[in-house]
């Protein structure tokens, strides 16, 4: 990974995209949330392999969520729209943390950006709650509508998932 | 309720109609502590996989119940099974999930062990004036009491008072055959272990696990997000099986829920290639072949289920306390799988299974309902071991026939059966063993 100097309208462009993608989650507001994302988009959480590294190939390793386009999004926001879900009953409460932004590449059409991240997740039927941790890369694309996420992979540090971990849990 | 009043606990009059599971089996702390040692530490348990230690000196770490264990292939080859605690002060002597050690060291005070379990060193042993006797003991690593290798599963028991595996898994061998044979080569578990908790009673998952009439209701959402996806099969697994649904039930706990609707109308891996599938049909045989096209949920008593649906399952519960649980779960395959089948099985895998997917998260919070639930002790006795009780019983079976085994119990009925009693052996097991260990 080649570090420089962020460009700061990169910085900008990818700490606005970044904090909607977390209210967006945090508000409930799942279609301005799937707007954030290209139709071809990569949202993969890989499982880890070990204690150190996590898996590194979709195709013949397990990971604990991958999609490889906008439509595995768009099932999950339509599961909980159902309001058959266990799961979202209640829905649990959020709260998305982003910090420790750094662009590390930059140009006219793509920005790839890591971050660290925290979630704090309030379950109101069992009054319990739980954080959830890790890094994040976000390779955004600049497109006729404005700069989108392409891809969003997500390292989770603690795995052990209690009970469930959902979209909007990340 | 005293916890040791085996006859109200489990409450099994199936010849009048009755089978009733005491809601304190889910509730009760001292309970647990009984089944701890007398079901999780007194019978054969799952503990891996064969192709977790392929090479020598490989190891896996795990518990038997409540105990530590480490797994190891020793440098002659050689499978061993032995308690992960230092003789020398306790300590856990393997502190990692998995890896490849010709040696472990102890990091309190440096006692050595090879990977087969042999202490080979004690730090400074000359000048600790240990007395006479200390020379007599055996310093190694203790090995447990058995410990058993069926096609690649492997079990440990801390007790040494049980049969022989081939006996204990009896009949529901076939099932586990109808997976392992699934490849020449044998059974992968693909990187990628899966670990989860949920707050409630180990039995809930064991009785989920062969639950289909839990399935509409439960998993309704997902249901609905299926049905959105383009077909990719028919709605039944075997065109050549004209019945829905049944059980086989074994004994020592053991049970097979089967099914041929293929509810989320997807391929199966190992027929989404048609050549390769071709070459397993010639090698297993039409009536297996189909067999390994039905759903078949496997329960092995006390703390492992095989789940051959959409894709293949292996996941193994370890009770935390009697109202936490945790689970472990491989996505399991055939050695040289074609690579697009392959992928499809990882997707169908996360997909379903998943504690982040669309479906075992549902089951995962109804668990914590029905432990929420069953708290209301007020209100008797549940009414969920009934399904099923007023068929007829007992014999063997064409299906059963076809596969050349005869089980203790079957039913055979519609999709909608949803049978029930497949729960049952387990709970006379567990009644068993925790009557033999209560025994005076």
């Amino acid at each position: 990974m080649r570090l420089s100097m962020a460009d700061p309208d990169a910085q900008r462009i990818a700490a606005d995209l970044i904090a909607r993608d977390g209210l967006f989650l945090d508000r409930c507001e799942w279609d301005e949330w799937l707007a954030l994302y290209t139709e071809d988009c990569v949202f993969w959480v890989p499982a880890w392999r070990n204690e150190s590294e996590t898996v590194t190939d979709p195709d013949t390793e397990v990971s604990l969520i991958y999609h490889d386009s906008r439509v595995g999004l768009e099932e999950r926001v339509h599961r909980v729209r159902t309001g058959k879900s266990v799961t979202t009953m209640p829905m649990p409460r959020t709260a998305h943390f982003v910090s420790n932004l750094l662009v590390t590449s930059a140009s006219a059409g793509r920005i790839d950006v890591h971050s660290s991240w925290q979630v704090a997740i309030y379950q109101p039927r069992s009054a319990t709650q739980y954080t959830l941790a890790g890094r994040c890369e976000h390779v955004l694309r600049g497109t006729p509508s404005g700069w989108k996420i392409a891809s969003k992979k997500v390292i989770l540090i603690n795995d052990r998932v209690p009970t469930l971990v959902d979209f909007y849990c990340l | 309720m005293n916890p040791v009043d085996l006859s109200r606990l489990v409450d099994d009059r199936p010849s009048e109609g009755v089978f009733n599971v005491h809601r304190s089996a889910f509730l009760d702390p001292d309970l647990f502590e009984l089944e701890m040692r007398h079901v999780f530490e007194g019978t054969w348990q799952f503990v891996g996989l064969e192709s977790q230690v392929a090479k020598p000196n490989d190891y896996f770490t795990t518990t038997l119940g409540r105990q530590p264990v480490l797994v190891s292939r020793d440098a002659e080859g050689t499978l061993v099974c032995l308690l992960n605690s230092c003789r020398h002060r306790g300590a856990i002597v393997v502190p990692y999930a998995s890896g490849n050690a010709a040696r472990h060291v102890c990091r309190y005070h440096g006692w050595t062990y090879a990977s087969g379990g042999r202490n080979t060193g004690i730090s400074n042993r000359e000048d600790g004036r240990y007395p006479e006797a200390f020379a007599a003991q055996d310093h190694d690593l203790v090995p447990v009491a058995r410990f058993a290798n069926y096609r690649g599963f492997l079990f440990a028991s801390l007790s040494a008072d049980v049969p022989s595996i081939e006996e204990h898994l009896g009949e529901s061998k076939v099932f586990i055959d109808l997976v392992a044979d699934q490849s020449p080569q044998g059974l992968e578990a693909l990187p990628g272990t899966i670990t989860y908790t949920f707050e409630g009673n180990w039995k809930l998952q064991f009785e989920n696990g062969l639950d289909f009439y839990h399935f509409a209701s439960t998993h309704a959402s997902y249901v609905d997000v299926s049905r959105k996806r383009p077909p990719a099969a028919g709605p039944r697994w075997s065109e050549e099986e004209s019945a829905d649904q049944g059980t086989f039930m074994f004994g020592r706990g053991h049970a097979v829920m089967w099914s041929n609707r293929n509810s989320l109308l997807v391929q199966r891996p190992i027929s989404q290639d048609a050549e390769a599938f071709a070459a397993l049909k010639a090698r297993v045989g039409p009536v297996r072949a189909k067999w390994m096209h039905i759903n078949r949920n496997l329960n092995i008593f006390p703390n492992m289920q095989l789940i051959d649906v959409s894709s293949l399952q292996l996941r193994v519960w370890k009770p935390l306390s009697v109202n936490r649980t945790e689970m472990t779960s491989w996505c399991l395959a055939p050695i040289g799988e074609p690579a697009a089948a392959r992928r499809l099985r990882i997707r169908q895998y996360e997909d379903f299974f998943n504690p982040t997917g669309l479906a075992t998260s549902d089951d995962n919070v109804i668990y914590e309902w029905q432990q929420a639930g069953l708290a209301a002790q007020a209100a008797g006795p549940t009414q969920g071991y009934q399904r099923g009780l007023g068929a007829p019983r007992g014999g063997g079976n064409a299906h059963a026939t076809e596969l050349g085994f005869r089980p203790d119990e079957w039913m055979t009925g519609s999709f909608g059966m949803g049978s029930e009693t497949c729960f049952h052996p387990g709970y006379r097991e567990w009644a068993r063993l925790l009557g033999k260990g209560l025994a005076p």
